[in-house]
C-alpha cells in the first residue's frame, strides 16, 4: 500500500477545480485512495490498489479526478512525434539486464512541486510495482548533455568509469557497487554477474549503470532542465511498458511534449513510448450479474468512460479499451469492478442474502466450549498465551534438554521464534509474572499447538490441548488429579495413570494418562528447580491433556 | 434505633465488649477487662462505631506494655517469686530448677535479684532462705504488680513506676516501650442505652443455625442474631473466563446463529494456499522474506493434487477463464515453501477445493503470524476472521446486504459506508466503514467477490462472497483495552478484576 505526498493547491490545479480536504476525502474513492494525513497544503494519501502505479502521483490521481468532475472522459489522449533518437541494445546484456524502453519528453517548466512529483513517482514505480527495482529500474536524464545515439551494453567491472550522481569523484562500477550507498544497497540485484548494464552515449559519457545509480554529468534532473530523457530496464515488457507510460503521461500531463525513441534490440526493434491502448472483451450480462445493478449498455459504456475507458460494442460485447499505463486489468471482472465504482459504492441498494443453510462450529470448537465451562466450574480463571514462545521459557526453564519444535526461520524477536508443542510451560511463564498476587492461583489455557508430523501436509499437526496449573499451598499431585478425573469422569472416559519420568516434575509425583490404550494426557507435581528457574516460590501441580485425541476417542465410541 | 433491634443485631463479640465499655477508655484496657484479644475488640469497636453507638478517637501514644516474656509471667508469676516460693529450705541449685522449672538464664537472673535483697544466701551449690524471704513473699513483687498493670502511658508513669520499668526493661522481652495508636472509646447516647439495656435484657440469640439446631427444632421461638447486611465482605477469586476468549466464542456463536459453519486449516500453511492459490504473484512484494515469516526447518510441505496445482500455476502464467494472467514463470518449489498462516483467507481455498455446500455459508476465527514489530496495535499473534459465501446468482449488492448485516450483528451499528478497495484475490473489492457514536467513522471489515483466476481452479464456477474482519479491533473496543498486548494479558489481577462485557 504506497503513501503519496501531494499538495492541494497542486492537484486542484490539474484537476481543474478548486478542492477543499473534505472534498477530496469523497473523491478519493475514485483511486482507492485515504488521506492519512494533512498539514495545510501537503497531504499524506495512501492508495491501497498496490497494482495501479499510475495512481502514485498528483498527475495520476488528477487525470482519475478530472472524469469525476467532468472536464474530460474516456482515454486520455497523449499526442507523440518522433525524436529521430535511437537506443542501441547490445548482445552482451543477454543474462544480465536484456530490456529497456525509452522516451523523450521536450518543453518541461519544472516548479518544486513537479521536480518532487517526479522523484516520487519514480521512487514508487521502482520500489512497489518495480520490486524493488528488480523488474524496474526507472532513470530520468537531461536531454541536452546526452550525445545520441545511446548504448546499453555491459561493461566489466573495472572496465568504465564515472562520476555518480550528487559526488565528485570518478567511481568503476566495481568500486560503486562496493563503496557507494546506493551501489552497496542494490549490488545484490547484480550479484554473480561478470558485467554491468550502462547506458553510455556516442561521447562515451556514462548515464547510468541500472538499476544502480545514474552518473552526475546527465542523470541530474534539476528546475532549469527543459527535455529530459527517461529509460526503463529490466527484464519483461509486461513491466517496462506500463512504468515508462506511466512516468510519461504524468509528465505530458505537465505540459511536456512526448517523442518516441527507436530502441534496437539484438532480435528486432520498437518503438517507445506506444500508448495504443489495450483490449479487453466485457460481457453486458456478466456486469450486470456481478454487479447486479440494472444498468443497460449503454450505462454500462458511460460508467466506464468516466473511469477513463473507451468502450465499442463488438457483436454484443463490449470492446473495452484500457489506457496504456494500465497494467492491471487482467479480467473483465476488473473492468466491472471500474464500472461499479463509477455508479458509487454507495448509491447501490445492498441486498441481504438470504440463504437455506445451518451454521455449526468445528466439532473440536463445540468440544472446547464444553470443556471450557467444566474448567470454569472447577474454580479455575482462564487464561490466554500466543502459540508462539521461545526455547529457553519452554525448553531449558522447564529442566527439558531437548525436543523436537518448528521454528520461525526469521523472527521479529527471539522471544517469539518457536511453535509451543504444549501449553504448560506458558502457564508457568504467567504465573512467573504473578507471584506478588494473591494466592492460591489456578489458571487454564485452550488453544492449539504445533507439533513436527513428518507425514503431515505441512509437515505438522496442531492438536488442541487443555492445560491447568495450579500454585498456593494446596497444590499437589492430588489436587491435579481430582481436576484431572473431574473432566474425563465427566465426559464418559475411562483411563488409568502410569508412572513416568519427566525432568519438569517431581519423580514419584508425575504420570502419563491413558484412554483405550492413547496416551491423552500428563500430569504432576512441578519440579522445584523449574519453579525456581521462572522465580515461583509456590508449590504448581498441573495437567495437559489432547482435548482432539479425547475427541476423537468419543467420535469412535 | 429501636433498642432492642438494635440489641439484636450486635455480633456476640460486640455484646461482649460493650458492657466494659467506659467513657474514655483505651482498646487495650477494655480488652483485658473483657479477657479477649485485642484484635477482636479492635473489630468490634469498629462496628460499633459504624452502628453509631460508640465514638472512637485515636493519639499516638509511647506505651509500655509487656512483652512476650512479661505476657507469660503475668500468668505464671515473675521467676524471682517463683523461686523464692520454691526456696523452703535449702537446696541445690538442680533442686530448684526441677521444683520451678526455670532455665539457666531465669536461674542466674534470680540468683543476683535474690542476692541483693537479702532474701538467700549462697554457699557453694546449695542455697538458703534467710528470714527475708517470708516478709518479701507476704508483701509481694512490685514489678509484677506493675507488670499487671500494663498497658500505661509512658508520660503518666509515676517515679516509682519508672524505676521498676527501668529494672524490668534490663531484662529480655517483659516490657517494651511501643510507639502506639491508642483508640479512646466513649459511649454515645445510644451506646449508653444499650450498654444498660444489655445488661438488663436477657440475649438469647441465635449466631449459627446448625443441622442440630434444625433436626431438633431448637431454633423455635428464639429469635437470631441480626445481620450488618450492609458491611463489605472479603473479594473471592473463583474460576472465570478470559475476556478475550469469551469474545471470540461469541462472536463464534453470533455466527453460528447466522447460519455459518465454521472452517479450520492448519497452523503451518503451504505458501501455496496461503498466497499462490489465492492468485497473489510470487514475486509479490507481500511475500518478500521481511514480510513474511518463514519456517527453519522443515522448509517445504506438500502441494496438493496435481490437477489444482497445474490449474493454479496455468492461472498466473498465461490467466484462466478468460484472463490474462500474471505472466511470469510460476516455480512450485516456492509454493511448496512452509510459512505460519499469515491470514485466515489461506483457509478458504482449501474448503472450495474440497467442496462447499451450495448454497453455503462459512467462517473461520483463527490465530495468524506477521513479522510486524510489536507495539500497542500490533500484537505477537492476531485472530482474523473471515470466511465466504457461495451461491449461484450472488451479485455485489448482496455482498454490501451481508456486510450490512454483519457490522449490526457484530457491532450493534446501523450506519454504514462503503468503498472501493484492493485485494489481490478479490474483484470488485470494499471495505466497509461503521459510524461509532464516540469514536467516529471505523474501518472494519474488507471484503470482495473472489477472482476467477481462484475459484476456478478450485473447481468452483459459482460467484463466492468473500469477506474478513479485524476482529482484534473490535475486541479492544469491546473490552475497553487501549493496548492490543492487552488482550492476551498475563496479569491475573487484571483477569480477576474483569468486567463482563455484553
Amino acid at each position: 500500500m504506497p503513501t503519496i505526498e501531494i499538495s492541494l493547491k497542486d492537484l486542484s490545479r490539474l484537476v481543474r477545480k478548486k478542492l477543499s480536504v473534505s472534498a477530496l476525502a469523497t473523491a478519493l474513492q475514485y483511486v482507492k485512495g485515504e488521506i492519512e494525513s494533512s498539514e495545510g497544503d501537503r497531504l499524506k494519501i495512501e492508495i491501497a490498489d498496490s497494482n495501479r502505479p499510475d495512481l502514485w502521483s498528483t498527475e495520476g490521481i488528477a487525470r482519475e479526478l478530472r472524469s469525476r468532475y467532468g472536464n474530460e472522459k474516456s482515454l486520455a489522449k497523449f499526442k507523440t512525434k518522433k525524436s529521430g533518437l535511437k537506443v542501441i541494445v547490445e548482445k552482451n546484456l543477454r543474462n544480465i539486464r536484456p530490456r529497456t524502453v525509452c522516451a523523450v519528453v521536450r518543453g518541461l517548466k519544472i516548479d518544486d512541486e513537479i521536480l518532487f512529483q517526479m522523484i516520487q513517482l519514480q521512487e514508487k514505480i521502482c520500489e512497489n510495482f518495480g520490486r524493488r527495482r528488480k523488474e524496474v529500474a526507472l532513470g530520468i536524464y537531461d536531454y541536452n548533455r546526452i550525445s545520441p545515439p545511446i548504448y546499453f551494453r555491459a561493461y566489466g567491472p573495472g572496465e568504465i568509469k564515472f562520476v555518480p550522481l550528487d559526488f565528485n569523484v570518478e567511481m568503476s562500477l566495481k568500486d560503486i557497487l562496493a563503496e557507494h550507498p546506493k551501489g552497496k544497497e542494490y549490488a545484490h540485484l547484480l550479484a554473480g554477474m561478470k558485467k554491468y548494464p550502462v547506458f553510455i552515449d556516442s561521447m562515451d559519457h556514462v548515464l547510468s549503470m541500472p538499476p544502480v545509480i545514474n552518473s552526475d554529468f546527465s542523470g541530474k534532473v534539476t528546475k532549469d532542465t527543459r527535455d529530459v530523457f527517461i529509460e526503463c530496464s529490466g527484464f519483461s515488457m509486461k513491466f517496462l511498458l506500463p512504468a515508462l507510460n506511466i512516468m510519461v503521461a504524468a509528465l505530458a500531463d505537465r505540459g511536456g511534449r512526448v517523442e518516441t525513441v527507436d530502441v534496437v534490440f539484438p532480435d528486432g526493434k520498437m518503438q517507445t513510448p506506444d500508448f495504443t491502448p489495450g483490449k479487453i472483451l466485457v460481457n453486458p450480462d456478466r456486469a450486470r450479474n456481478i454487479s447486479g445493478l440494472h444498468v443497460t449498455d449503454a450505462d454500462i459504456a458511460k460508467l466506464l468512460m468516466k473511469a477513463r475507458y473507451d468502450v465499442k460494442n463488438e457483436h454484443g460485447k463490449l470492446a473495452v479499451l484500457i489506457p496504456s499505463y494500465r497494467q492491471d486489468v487482467m479480467h473483465e471482472v476488473d473492468v466491472i469492478e471500474d464500472m461499479i465504482i463509477s455508479h458509487g459504492y454507495n448509491n447501490i441498494g445492498p441486498i441481504t442474502p438470504s440463504l437455506a443453510s445451518t451454521g455449526k462450529l468445528t466439532p473440536v470448537n463445540n468440544f472446547v466450549k464444553k470443556i471450557t465451562e467444566l474448567m470454569i466450574g472447577l474454580g479455575n480463571q482462564e487464561v490466554l498465551s500466543y502459540t508462539l514462545t521461545n526455547k529457553d521459557n519452554m525448553i531449558k526453564k522447564m529442566n527439558i534438554e531437548s525436543m523436537k519444535i518448528i521454528e520461525i526461520d526469521n523472527p521479529v524477536s527471539k522471544n517469539w521464534s518457536v511453535f509451543r508443542t504444549w501449553i504448560t510451560p506458558s502457564l508457568i511463564e504467567f504465573m512467573s509474572n504473578n507471584t506478588n498476587k494473591e494466592y492460591p492461583q489456578r489458571v487454564f489455557e485452550i488453544g492449539e499447538v504445533v507439533i513436527y508430523d513428518a507425514k503431515a501436509e505441512t509437515r505438522s499437526k496442531n492438536p488442541v490441548m487443555l492445560a491447568l496449573a495450579c500454585a498456593g499451598s494446596d497444590a499437589n499431585f492430588t489436587l491435579a488429579k481430582q481436576q484431572l478425573d473431574f473432566v474425563l469422569r465427566t465426559i464418559g472416559i475411562e483411563y488409568v495413570v502410569e508412572e513416568t519420568e519427566h525432568c519438569s516434575f517431581i519423580t514419584g509425583r508425575v504420570g502419563i494418562v491413558y484412554a483405550n490404550g492413547r496416551e491423552i494426557a500428563c500430569l504432576g507435581e512441578i519440579h522445584p528447580k523449574v519453579l525456581s528457574n521462572f522465580g515461583i516460590e509456590q508449590p504448581v501441580c498441573t495437567f495437559e491433556m489432547n482435548l482432539s485425541e479425547i475427541l476423537s476417542l468419543i467420535e469412535k465410541k | 434505633m429501636d433498642l432492642v433491634k438494635a440489641l439484636e443485631s450486635l455480633s456476640p463479640v460486640e455484646r461482649s465488649v460493650l458492657p466494659y465499655i467506659k467513657d474514655g477508655m483505651e482498646l487495650r484496657a477494655i480488652a483485658r477487662d473483657a479477657k479477649l484479644q485485642e484484635i477482636e475488640v479492635m473489630r468490634a469497636i469498629q462496628w460499633l462505631e459504624n452502628k453509631g453507638m460508640i465514638k472512637v478517637s485515636s493519639s499516638t501514644k509511647d506505651v509500655i506494655v509487656a512483652g512476650v516474656n512479661g505476657k507469660l509471667y503475668m500468668k505464671t508469676g515473675l521467676p524471682e517469686k517463683r523461686f523464692l516460693e520454691a526456696l523452703s529450705g535449702k537446696m541445690s541449685i538442680d533442686g530448684i530448677k526441677k521444683a520451678t522449672k526455670l532455665d539457666d538464664n531465669e536461674i542466674r537472673i534470680c540468683l543476683g535479684l535474690l542476692k541483693a535483697r537479702y532474701a538467700i544466701s549462697i554457699l557453694g551449690n546449695a542455697i538458703e532462705p534467710t528470714s527475708e524471704r517470708d516478709r518479701i513473699l507476704k508483701e509481694g513483687f512490685a514489678e509484677e504488680a506493675f507488670l499487671r498493670s500494663l498497658p500505661k502511658n509512658f508520660d503518666e508513669l509515676t517515679e516509682n513506676e519508672k524505676m521498676l520499668f527501668a529494672r524490668l526493661a534490663k531484662r529480655r522481652n517483659i516490657v517494651m516501650k511501643e510507639t502506639t495508636k491508642l483508640r479512646f472509646v466513649e459511649l454515645t447516647e445510644l451506646g449508653k442505652k444499650l450498654a444498660a439495656g444489655s445488661k438488663k435484657i436477657k440475649m438469647d440469640l441465635i449466631e449459627t443455625l446448625t443441622p442440630q439446631m434444625l433436626k431438633g427444632k431448637t431454633w423455635s421461638g428464639k429469635k437470631f442474631r441480626r445481620y450488618d447486611i450492609k458491611t463489605g465482605v472479603p473479594k473471592i477469586n473463583p474460576g472465570k473466563r478470559q475476556p478475550y476468549s469469551e469474545f471470540l466464542q461469541d462472536v463464534r456463536e453470533r455466527l453460528v446463529s447466522l447460519g455459518f459453519e465454521e472452517m479450520h486449516g492448519p497452523v503451518i500453511e503451504t505458501e501455496f494456499f496461503n498466497f499462490d492459490a489465492l492468485y497473489q504473484p510470487q514475486n509479490h512484494p507481500a511475500r518478500d522474506w521481511s514480510a513474511t515469516y518463514r519456517i527453519k526447518e522443515p522448509k517445504y510441505g506438500d502441494l496438493p493434487e496435481k490437477s489444482i496445482v497445474s490449474s493454479v500455476k496455468k492461472a498466473h502464467e498465461k490467466g484462466i477463464g478468460g484472463s490474462s494472467g500474471w505472466g511470469y514463470k510460476w516455480d512450485s518449489k516456492t509454493a511448496a515453501r512452509l510459512m505460519p498462516r499469515a491470514h485466515d483467507t489461506a483457509i478458504s481455498p482449501r474448503f472450495l477445493a474440497k467442496g462447499v455446500k451450495i448454497p453455503g455459508k462459512y467462517f473461520s476465527l483463527v490465530r495468524c503470524f506477521r513479522p510486524d514489530v510489536i507495539d500497542a496495535t500490533h500484537g505477537v499473534e492476531f485472530s482474523q476472521l473471515g470466511g465466504f459465501v457461495i451461491d449461484k446468482d450472488l451479485t455485489f449488492r448482496h455482498l454490501l446486504g451481508l456486510l450490512k448485516q454483519f457490522v449490526f450483528e457484530i457491532t450493534g451499528i446501523e450506519y454504514v459506508r462503503f468503498s472501493p478497495d484492493y485485494f489481490p484475490f478479490t474483484e470488485p473489492s470494499v471495505q466497509i466503514a461503521a459510524k461509532h457514536p464516540k469514536l467516529g467513522w471505523m474501518e472494519l471489515a474488507g471484503a470482495g467477490i473472489f477472482r476467477p483466476e481462484l475459484t476456478l481452479p478450485m473447481g468452483v464456477k459459482e460467484p463466492v462472497i468473500a469477506w474478513g474482519f479485524g476482529i482484534d479491533r473490535l475486541a479492544m473496543l469491546k473490552l475497553g483495552i487501549k493496548d492490543i498486548r492487552d488482550i492476551f494479558s498475563n496479569d491475573i489481577e487484571f483477569l480477576r478484576k474483569a468486567e463482563k462485557v455484553f
